[in-house]
């Protein structure tokens, strides 16, 4: 278990230099001069060539290319990311200031999501072929048919205007929860329940189900007891890769409804040509994105005996 | 003679499948008695293991069954569900073939065991796993690695496990399916005797579901062969092997490496449309004209034997001495009116 778990963080580890390697690489492929798009930020279209070329100097962007990323990695070892262009604002702190409300979101949409998912795949699949489970199955296709952005407008339209039930946007009370984490939520179910039904249903068909109603169990135990923990699994890969993405920040979402989260951050730091702001929240979505997926693994590892113990043991 | 425990009375089974309906088990009827051990042979995809699973109403949803299984008295096919499901595991045990894929590979080994115990006898935790152990211990296993997960043993090992779950709640009747295969020669001996000595000290029955002869020949007090979803003999063990009256029987015998490794000529004949009349003639040594249109029935009882064929022991041995044995041309000239003659 332990030599699992290390050869995981060494792939995180190598997953995330690469992603720094992106990032940085980034900011050398997007149009202009680094120099000047920083200068621009700071100092306005008002701009003269010195102050440029101080500033060039001054930021160390006259170096070598391979140097300037080896002292940016430096400062990333020390989990400096900079400051914003704009604001001034050390970048770390910002994005840790949008962290909990999008954690939160992440959260509630995921909850939403397993409680509708999960139902409806396990009845879908242990009724299939009937009238329930197409139905349940139509459904799920319009849930992924439907774009986020269109379900969240059409939400604010018939629970925020015409019903007024809930607020339309903005962020505190558990009210403000219900419409986001419900776009964010139904999307995700639907393929979620899809995954569920196909993965019950290959389960139900082992031999080891047969052999487990052979033993006189009721379909109630067989279900809970012998097919749902081995249904799950690819269930679970893929719940735990959808947190990750959504603790990064579901950035058309967040936007729609005003969400303080670190999708809108990234969002208004690109509309504001926050380079450093940019570069820090992409690479912090990384991570994020990163660990979620090494916290699946190593739950995968629990649930299933056979990635936990390596062949020899 | 002692009674019989389960008893299959004209069982038909067929599946409805894309390719037609498949006939996997037609006009079975067949006895298991008290304490006797009955080997059920043929080839791979002969219906034994529908037959096996039949009895327990393990069959897929497209499985359509109709006849009578009966044990102790009980028409199992005619029990809802509900009632079903006390009879499996309780009064009938089964081994089904493959132990890997039957065993649930995230489950121990120990815990597979003990919910048997927990759901049946509601026991406790521990005491179930206590019996677990036991259990373990008695088919050859340590009863420390009851912790251990199925892809932590090896083959033999997992066959055991598999007597262990089939025997756990001490059945009258146990249906081990293929339980040697993919065993090496010395752990095919070492299982069999180890679960023909339990069942034997328990003093239950067994349906001994295999494609090896040997085996069969050498622990099952019966034998019924199967050929094609129809018993095609059934006698004393003893009998059938030294005395087989079914042409398919003994050209089995007869691919035995022991007896000349002599292949039965041919391909498995197809479960959707049969063959017409005997359903082994057309790789039979021995078929006459009669053969390809007239159906035989189960012929006997010659002793304790039945056997589905029209022609004698005695005249097909003349035969045997007179043509090669694989020959494939009609060997009597005779017509339907003329069988019960020849």
């Amino acid at each position: 278990m332990w030599k699992y778990i290390a050869k995981r963080l060494a792939m995180v580890s190598i997953v995330i230099t690469g992603v720094t390697f992106v990032v940085f690489s980034a900011m050398y492929l997007a149009p202009g001069d680094p120099a000047e798009v920083i200068a621009l930020a700071r100092y306005g279209d008002d701009l003269s060539v010195s102050q440029i070329e101080t500033l060039r100097e001054a930021e160390g962007l006259d170096a070598p290319v391979h140097v300037q990323y080896l002292i940016w990695l430096g400062h990333l070892l020390r989990l400096d990311l900079g400051k914003s262009l704009v604001t001034s604002e050390d970048v770390l702190t910002e994005i840790l200031q949008k962290l909990p409300a999008t954690a939160e979101l992440a959260v509630a949409s995921l909850l939403v999501s397993l409680m509708i998912a999960l139902p409806a795949g396990v009845l879908s699949a242990l009724r299939k072929n009937t009238l329930l489970d197409s139905g349940c199955m139509f459904v799920s296709l319009l849930g992924v048919s439907i774009p986020n952005f269109w379900l969240g407008l059409l939400l604010i339209w018939l629970f925020a205007l015409t019903l007024q039930m809930f607020p339309s946007f903005g962020y505190g009370s558990l009210k403000h929860f219900v419409l986001p984490a419900f776009t964010l939520g139904t999307s995700m179910a639907a393929v979620t329940a899809r995954l569920t039904r196909a993965s019950l249903i290959e389960v139900m068909g082992q031999e080891y189900i047969v052999a487990a109603r052979a033993r006189g169990f009721d379909e109630g135990t067989v279900l809970i007891r012998h097919a749902m923990k081995n249904a799950l699994l690819p269930v679970l890969t893929f719940a735990g890769m959808q947190f990750g993405y959504l603790l990064g920040g579901a950035v058309i979402v967040e936007t729609i409804f005003s969400w303080p989260g670190i999708g809108k951050l990234l969002v208004d730091s690109i509309f504001a040509m926050d380079f450093s702001m940019i570069q820090g929240c992409v690479l912090f979505i990384a991570v994020l994105f990163s660990l979620s997926n090494l916290a699946v693994d190593l739950l995968y590892a629990v649930l299933d005996p056979r990635i936990r113990y390596d062949r020899h043991d | 003679m002692s009674s019989a425990l389960l008893s299959i009375e004209d069982l038909n089974v067929s599946f409805k499948t894309s390719k037609g309906i498949v006939k996997a088990n037609e006009g079975i009827s067949l006895e298991v008695r008290d304490g006797e051990i009955l080997g059920l042979i043929g080839e791979t995809g002969c219906g034994k293991t529908t037959l096996g699973k039949a009895v327990l109403r393990l069959l897929s949803e497209n499985a359509k069954l109709d006849g009578k299984i009966v044990y102790r008295g009980t028409n199992l096919l005619s029990l809802p569900e509900k009632e079903m499901r006390r009879f499996r595991g309780k009064e009938i045990g089964i081994m089904l073939q493959n132990p890997s894929a039957c065993i649930n590979p995230v489950l121990s080994t120990g815990r597979q065991i003990a919910e048997i115990y927990r759901y049946h006898e509601g026991m406790g935790k521990k005491e179930a796993e206590k019996k677990a152990g036991d259990m373990l211990e008695l088919v050859g296993i340590s009863s420390l690695r009851k912790n251990d997960y199925p892809h932590q043993f090896s083959g033999g090992m997992l066959q055991r496990v598999m007597v262990a779950i089939g025997l756990a709640l001490r059945p009258g009747l146990l249906i081990a399916d293929e339980p040697t295969k993919g065993l090496d020669q010395d752990m095919k001996v070492q299982i069999a005797e180890l679960i023909v000595g339990l069942v034997r000290k328990e003093n239950a029955s067994m349906l001994l579901i295999t494609h090896d002869l040997d085996l069969a020949g050498s622990l099952a007090d019966r034998l019924a062969v199967m050929y094609a979803g129809e018993i095609v003999e059934i006698g004393k063990a003893e009998a059938v092997i030294s005395k087989p009256k079914h042409p398919y029987t003994l050209d089995l015998l007869h691919s035995l490496p022991g007896k000349g490794l002599r292949t039965v000529l041919g391909q498995p004949p197809s479960l959707v449309s049969p063959p017409s009349g005997c359903r082994y003639h057309p790789r039979c040594s021995f078929r006459f004209d009669a053969c390809s249109r007239v159906h035989p029935p189960l012929l006997g009882p010659d002793g304790e034997g039945f056997t589905r064929c029209f022609l004698s022991e005695k005249e097909r041995r003349k035969e045997t001495l007179e043509q090669p044995l694989l020959n494939a041309q009609p060997v009597i000239g005779c017509e339907k009116e003329e069988i019960w003659h020849c």
